[in-house]
């Protein structure tokens, strides 16, 4: 039988041990790793924006007739 | 408990002897072993997103489910689940300002917390979009998957049948 203690401890272990940059980072990482592995027939539109603390390449493509969205810092 | 399941792949030169692992950016439930619940679930994404070969194949396998999350069938798993999420994307929300994709809170439940050390898999659901459905505007039917982390709870892996992709 699954052990639903032990799974919920371990979520909460990994958010308490979050900071703002450790979670920023991560979250970033997975979006980036999501734009290296795009396939080279997707077509891209490229915009950039310029927030208060930090500029932002926002990518969005099509793949096989999907939308797919990604960001970048 | 063991369940028969689903998996679809494009029809290669060879046939597979083990599923292939789907680290697709958006897939439901982070990386893992995707199977379908229905046989024609696992058709619909064959002609759906397996078209680069013109053909797919679905194959067919035994799920052991004892130490799955299972979100779809048991009460219990479904209330754990929904009460993880939450909280895991409202901490991440507070922390970052950043509002978390499906595929990245669950990503963050296999690599951040190790979920995938303690369960096997998590069975999941939402709602087909499909012509099997006999009653007009009623999803009376569940559309359910099954991220297995681990090869050892999937056994009699074999070539149950191939489909030309419809046209588009």
């Amino acid at each position: 039988m699954l052990n639903l203690k032990q799974l919920e401890k371990q979520l909460d272990d990994a958010l308490n041990n979050e900071t703002s940059d450790s979670l920023t980072q991560w979250l970033l990482t997975q979006r980036n790793s999501e734009l290296e592995t795009v396939p080279f027939e997707a077509e891209f539109v490229k915009t950039v924006a310029i927030t208060s603390n930090m500029a932002t390449v926002d990518y969005s493509y099509s793949y096989n007739g999907a939308d797919v969205y990604a960001m970048a810092a | 408990m063991k369940r028969v399941m689903y998996h679809t792949q494009e029809r290669r030169h060879v046939r597979l002897k083990t599923p292939i692992i789907c680290m697709r950016s958006n897939a439901w439930l982070g990386y893992g072993y995707y199977f379908w619940y229905d046989e024609i679930d696992a058709i619909h994404w064959g002609h759906n997103s397996k078209k680069q070969t013109g053909y797919f194949e679905v194959y067919k396998a035994d799920i052991e489910c004892d130490n799955v999350l299972d979100t779809v069938f048991n009460e219990e798993n479904y209330t754990f689940w929904k009460k993880q999420i939450e909280k895991a994307a409202q901490h991440i929300m507070q922390k970052t300002g950043i509002r978390t994709t499906l595929k990245e809170i669950n990503q963050y439940f296999q690599e951040r917390a190790s979920w995938s050390d303690v369960a096997d898999g998590i069975l999941f659901q939402d709602l087909p979009n499909s012509e099997d459905l006999l009653v007009t505007d009623f999803n009376y039917r569940k559309r359910i998957q099954l991220v297995a982390y681990k090869l050892d709870i999937v056994s009699n892996f074999a070539f149950h049948d191939e489909w030309k992709c419809n046209k588009d």
